[in-house]
């Protein structure tokens, strides 16, 4: 199957080359840049609360609005991760070890420059090879059964399940609160009532913006708002000036090798569900320090660190893309929100949708890589306007967001109700990061649970009722003996990787 | 010589014995809440609620067994301790947050955004006349950006 003719490319460029929709990228990238800059709003929550404001435009230039800001966001948390040492997003924590000291030497512009540049290439690497799997995979997903998909998902699960969350127990326990959850509504074979208890907002289920935004923001406005009460609320920190030489040829060859294999890192860890984009930071920035000839450099200003962190967690953003279009898999926080907007907009990710929709999935592409030229463009001359919101008080940040989460929750269906389960989940969610609770697994598992029990009592429709088919299917148990290979993995590690290191408010 | 063992973890046995009554509940409420011809209907709630029962189960006997952190990294660093005061302006905005999300059916988005944000900045400690400038104002860009240009629908209360 060639989902790629020169009717679908030419559709496609013609779409994707609209004025609206480069102009969605560009406010998308703009907007990222922006908030991403501001410590605190990461590039999830900036996301979330931006899914709101595309209702009623295309697609098309919705998605493209959230996959720009998501990128833009990835590269604005390096901004204050530069000149304040704290970084933006969560991802930039391994680029304010190089980043700071650099600044401090007097050359932030440096690094300014050189995370942008790096931020670019990874970001392009890794959408040339979403350009290049993604429909190889579909072709070989559409082969799949209800078994195989039921098993697949289970694996994501059990996989997402381990990361996030301070430990797999947690893990679980959200990913079943998520499953059970998503149960909540007609049901989708016989639309017989679930878990409703007669309340007739919830023959929908849940809504799954409202829960989002609950969870992750709104909850962070508490977070935050109890660290700007303690006695000892940090003051604002001194921002480093934006200046010294711009990035000069001869420091990005020097670091071409790093971005290289920092980039194929990034793209990997996209690839696999539940790895993220701070893993892929850190296992960039490992791998940079680790093969330089000279590793004490790193940590004192070392250009090569900037651009190991950035061109990683840059290249997460186009191949975390793979698994949700392709088997409608997200793989992490930031693209289980944006599969959210997917269906909000009609649009059913999966191994489908290449072939139902081939010139809107190659006009995202085409957006994707115009996004990242824009990504070069866009920053610069925001940088001293990024710079300057960098140190902007949280405390004229929180209420602000708290009103805009009241406006998201309401917009999806105009319900009132969606309001008060926002208000709910952001409970929720406050105590889960207390107690180092994952949000990420129980948000999956909610998105993933309905597609689960489809292909569940689909696969044991066809087989008659007989659940040997999970195990006879080769390519069924083939992943349900990975999910238990992956369960005993997490179960018996006995330390966490590097980005459990970071803030887990704002983890992806 | 042994180890000595490890002593209960408590936070982590309270967080698995509020997980089991959740688990109890969830199982408790499926016959009533799915109709009589959905038998089918109550296959994944069931696993979810069992499953969350099963994970639950295994958290409280990790915190007795003083392993409820024993595939942790240390956890991070809290914010320093609250004040009672403090504490009391946190549970203060919270209800501020709560009573928002119910009287915007009566005040309408912009009475109660404003509003809401005005007691949420003076609570954080943020001086009266730039709370109202500053939640006035963002209240009337939002709307006007959101309402009257991107044309989406907002909530109108009784009042407003």
């Amino acid at each position: 199957m060639d989902f790629l003719s020169a009717d679908v490319l030419a559709s496609a460029i013609s779409t994707a080359f609209l004025p609206a929709n480069l102009l969605a990228v560009a406010l998308g990238v703009t907007a990222g840049v922006i908030l991403g800059a501001v410590p605190g709003l990461s590039g999830t929550m900036a996301i979330a609360l931006m899914i709101p404001l595309t209702f009623h435009w295309s697609p098309l230039f919705s998605i493209a609005i959230l996959m720009g800001c998501w990128k833009g966001s990835v590269f604005g948390g390096s901004i204050s991760a530069i000149l304040l040492n704290t970084p933006g997003t969560p991802e930039a924590a391994p680029t304010a070890l190089d980043g700071y000291p650099l600044s401090q030497q007097g050359k932030s512009m440096q690094a300014m420059t050189m995370a942008l540049a790096a931020s670019v290439i990874g970001a392009l690497f890794s959408d040339a090879l979403l350009f290049v799997a993604a429909p190889a995979i579909s072709e070989f997903a559409v082969t799949f059964g209800p078994a195989d998909l039921a098993s697949l998902m289970l694996l994501s699960l059990v996989i997402v399940s381990g990361t996030g969350s301070r430990s797999i127990i947690k893990g679980l326990m959200a990913t079943a609160l998520g499953l059970y959850l998503g149960c909540i509504g007609l049901d989708p074979l016989t639309a017989e009532r679930r878990l409703t208890f007669g309340v007739l907002h919830l023959d929908q289920g849940l809504d799954l913006l409202a829960m989002t935004i609950g969870l992750l923001v709104l909850s962070e406005v508490f977070v935050q708002m109890r660290e700007e009460l303690s006695s000892a609320a940090s003051a604002a920190k001194p921002r480093l000036p934006l200046k010294g030489a711009w990035l000069k040829l001869a420091d990005l060859k020097r670091a071409a090798g790093v971005i290289l294999r920092s980039s194929i890192i990034g793209s990997v860890c996209g690839a696999l569900p539940g790895v993220g984009s701070i893993t892929a930071a850190f296992m960039g920035y490992d791998q940079a320090r680790m093969t330089s000839g000279h590793p004490e450099t790193f940590g004192k200003g070392e250009l090569k660190g900037v651009a190991a962190a950035e061109s990683a967690n840059n290249a997460v953003c186009g191949t975390a893309l793979v698994p949700m279009l392709t088997l409608g898999i997200p793989g992490s926080l930031s693209v289980a929100i944006i599969m959210g907007a997917f269906m909000i907009h009609g649009l059913a990710p999966g191994p489908l949708l290449m072939s139902s929709e081939p010139a809107f999935v190659y006009s995202l592409f085409l957006l994707l890589l115009l996004s990242d030229i824009l990504l070069f463009l866009i920053p610069l001359p925001l940088l001293p306007l990024a710079a300057r919101l960098s140190t902007i008080r949280r405390a004229y940040l929180l209420a602000p967001i708290a009103f805009f989460c009241f406006v998201g929750a309401y917009s999806t269906n105009q319900s009132l109700f969606d309001v008060k389960v926002m208000v709910v989940f952001a409970v929720i969610g406050v105590f889960f990061k207390r107690w180092g609770i994952s949000p990420a697994a129980l948000l999956i598992a909610f998105i993933l649970g309905p597609l689960v029990e489809n292909n569940l009592r689909l696969a044991l429709m066809l087989s008659a009722g007989d659940p040997t088919v999970f195990v006879t299917r080769p390519l069924s148990a083939v992943f349900l003996g990975l999910a238990v290979v992956a369960l005993g993995v997490m179960t018996f590690r006995r330390k966490r990787p590097a980005a459990a290191t970071v803030p887990e408010t704002a983890r992806d | 010589m042994a180890p000595a063992a490890a002593p209960p973890d408590r936070s982590e046995l309270f967080i698995g014995l509020g997980f089991a009554a959740l688990a109890g509940l969830c199982l408790a409420v499926i016959p009533r809440a799915i109709g009589p011809y959905g038998a089918e209907a109550t296959i994944l709630p069931m696993i979810g609620a069992g499953a969350l029962g099963l994970f639950s189960l295994l958290q409280i006997g990790a915190a007795l067994l003083g392993r409820g952190a024993s595939d942790e990294a240390p956890p991070p660093p809290l914010a320093p301790p609250l004040t009672l005061a403090a504490w009391l302006r946190l549970g203060a905005a919270a209800g501020v947050v709560a009573l928002s999300a119910w009287l915007l059916p009566v005040l309408g988005i912009l009475l109660t955004g404003a509003a809401m944000q005005i007691l949420l900045f003076l609570l954080i400690g943020i001086r009266p006349l730039p709370a109202i400038i500053i939640a006035l104002a963002v209240t009337a860009v939002l709307y006007l950006a959101i309402h009257t240009v991107l044309g989406v629908p907002l909530p109108a209360g009784q009042l407003w």
